[in-house]
């Protein structure tokens, strides 16, 4: 038995999730949920990586999905050794595939210079 | 002469003057401070943005530059790096830079879209040394996201609201220890998302009923003294913590930045430190509107968004002589105690053609409750809720005919069972 603070709304429902059995949840959005976060957690990550330029020193980034959450340590390590060279325009791909999870680490700013 | 000069360049700024352009403004000017657009959006480099307005999760700058777009398509002159420095109540603006000096301008009607700026280490008084390594969260944001520079190696953030508990995450995130969350109040500021994301996925401790009682350092903060407070937040003695730091982040609130309002003369309701508005979001000076943080502190870009392009409407109609805003006749909202305030504060009788949405913000916890609207006449709305909360705006339509033929309208909060 685990208990999860369900965050689909803000309403923050304390849910119990023993298995595939659920209370304390007011909607099947909180169970689906409080189910996930007791199999497999997922996060979007979301951070910043080197540029090459003199002005604009770092874009920001996210994974396209959400990385489960046991990786997102070892993403920010990947992230941290990055070095991205500009033009660099929203959605550009800067680290394909990472941690073989199928994921992308896209830009999520304009850095044109 | 422009007919709608904006004041600001962040959300606020930008959907008012796109708006102001698509209802029939022909010069329409923003002036931001900074020198890009987007304002603190730039700097929330975190998802989340976007969900009510895009129907789609958005990182701060993706929603920024979505607006930022629009802005250059539809035509809008652009003035960075400018700073305004004063507004007068004849709609007169001065403002400098660097390029041109000194700047007057005339306009139709403004909008004010200043938003807020963070309350500072002196505004709450912490005691003890004056040492580097003390910053606001936002000013961390900045440093991190923006300009790629650590703030910090061991880390205590004092106060819970959102900005506090999205640096805890991120400063993790890039290597350093974030020690403790340090909250005075018995419950969060922040979205309890956000306390469940930043903080317990990397088992940040979040000491409420807590404050910091000293801070010891020569150069840079060296340690921090934490204590208890009781109901009446005052310090127990006896109760005290240590923690060996080299950062204090504060995220203790927001100030909506009114310098420049107060210059025009425009009357500030003590509650949120806005503007008083009327529905059309014309604040007490004929031809002057304020939206976004500025008139109140919203907790999602998106609710900034939406008033934005009702206060450029309204702004466009004022430049182009399509309104007629006799004050004399007006209809107050009033709150009850479990209400902070509500925004608009008043509703004009000649605008009475459509519905009008009401923004207010409940002062604690409530569960199943009904908010009920009542006008002179004692006729009744009443929505029930599972639950309101302080940190969640609220906004309820008003029907129309409601406002027929009374003064005074009354939002009030009845617990189940009262």
């Amino acid at each position: 038995m685990k208990e999860i603070i369900c965050t689909v709304c803000p309403k923050s429902c304390h849910v119990l999730v023993d298995g595939n059995n659920t209370s304390g949840n007011i909607c099947i959005r909180g169970k689906n949920h409080a189910i996930a976060e007791t199999t497999n957690p997922v996060r979007v990550l979301t951070s910043t990586i080197k540029t090459n330029s003199d002005i604009n020193h770092v874009v920001s980034v996210k994974s396209k999905k959400a990385l489960p959450k046991h990786l997102i340590m070892d993403a920010m390590k990947l992230i941290n050794q990055t070095t991205v060279s500009t033009p660099i325009i929203i959605g550009d791909v800067l680290i394909d595939n990472i941690l073989n999870t199928n994921i992308d680490i896209v830009a999520t700013s304009n850095v044109y210079n | 002469m422009y007919d709608v000069i904006v004041v600001g360049g962040g959300p606020a700024g930008l959907g008012s003057a796109i708006s102001a352009k698509q209802n029939g403004a022909k010069k329409v000017l923003i002036i931001e401070r900074d020198n890009v657009l987007g304002g603190i959006l730039n700097q929330c480099i975190h998802n989340g943005f976007g969900l009510h307005y895009f129907n789609e999760e958005l990182c701060g700058p993706e929603y920024a530059d979505r607006f930022i777009k629009m802005v250059k398509e539809n035509d809008i002159e652009i003035l960075l790096d400018t700073m305004v420095i004063e507004i007068s109540d004849n709609k007169e603006i001065v403002a400098i830079n660097n390029q041109q000096g000194y700047l007057k301008l005339a306009a139709k009607s403004i909008v004010l879209a200043m938003g807020c700026r963070e309350r500072a280490a002196g505004a709450i008084s912490i005691p003890g040394n004056r040492c580097a390594g003390i910053m606001s969260a936002g000013s961390a944001q900045y440093f991190i996201n923006k300009q790629g520079y650590m703030v910090g190696k061991k880390v205590v953030i004092l106060g819970s609201g959102d900005i506090g508990l999205i640096m805890a995450r991120r400063l993790v995130l890039e290597g350093a220890q974030v020690l403790a969350c340090v909250e005075i109040m018995p419950y969060s500021n922040g979205l309890v998302r956000n306390v469940v994301q930043c903080l317990n996925d990397f088992d940040i401790p979040l000491l409420l009923s807590h404050t910091i009682t000293k801070i010891i350092g020569k150069n840079r903060v060296e340690k921090i003294i934490v204590s208890k407070v009781d109901e009446n937040r005052n310090v127990i003695i006896g109760s005290e913590i240590e923690f060996d730091c080299d950062t204090v982040l504060l995220s203790v609130g927001l100030i909506p930045e009114n310098e420049l309002s107060k210059k025009a003369n425009v009357d500030i309701d003590k509650r949120t430190n806005g503007a008083i508005v009327y529905d059309n979001m014309e604040t007490s000076v004929s031809g002057i509107f304020s939206c976004g943080n500025v008139l109140h502190v919203h907790d999602l870009v998106d609710h900034v968004t939406l008033e934005s392009l009702q206060a450029g409407k309204y702004a466009a109609l004022y430049a182009m002589n399509q309104t007629i805003n006799s004050e004399n006749k007006t209809i107050s909202l009033k709150v009850d105690a479990n209400i902070g305030y509500c925004v608009p504060q008043k509703v004009r009788l000649t605008n009475l053609n459509e519905d009008k949405k009401i923004s207010f913000r409940v002062k604690k916890k409530f569960d199943s409750c009904t908010i009920i609207i009542t006008n002179a006449n004692n006729q009744e709305i009443k929505i029930n809720k599972p639950y309101l909360l302080p940190c969640e705006m609220q906004q309820v339509m008003i029907k129309k005919e409601l406002f027929e033929n009374c003064d005074e309208i009354l939002i009030s909060i009845k617990e189940k069972g009262e």
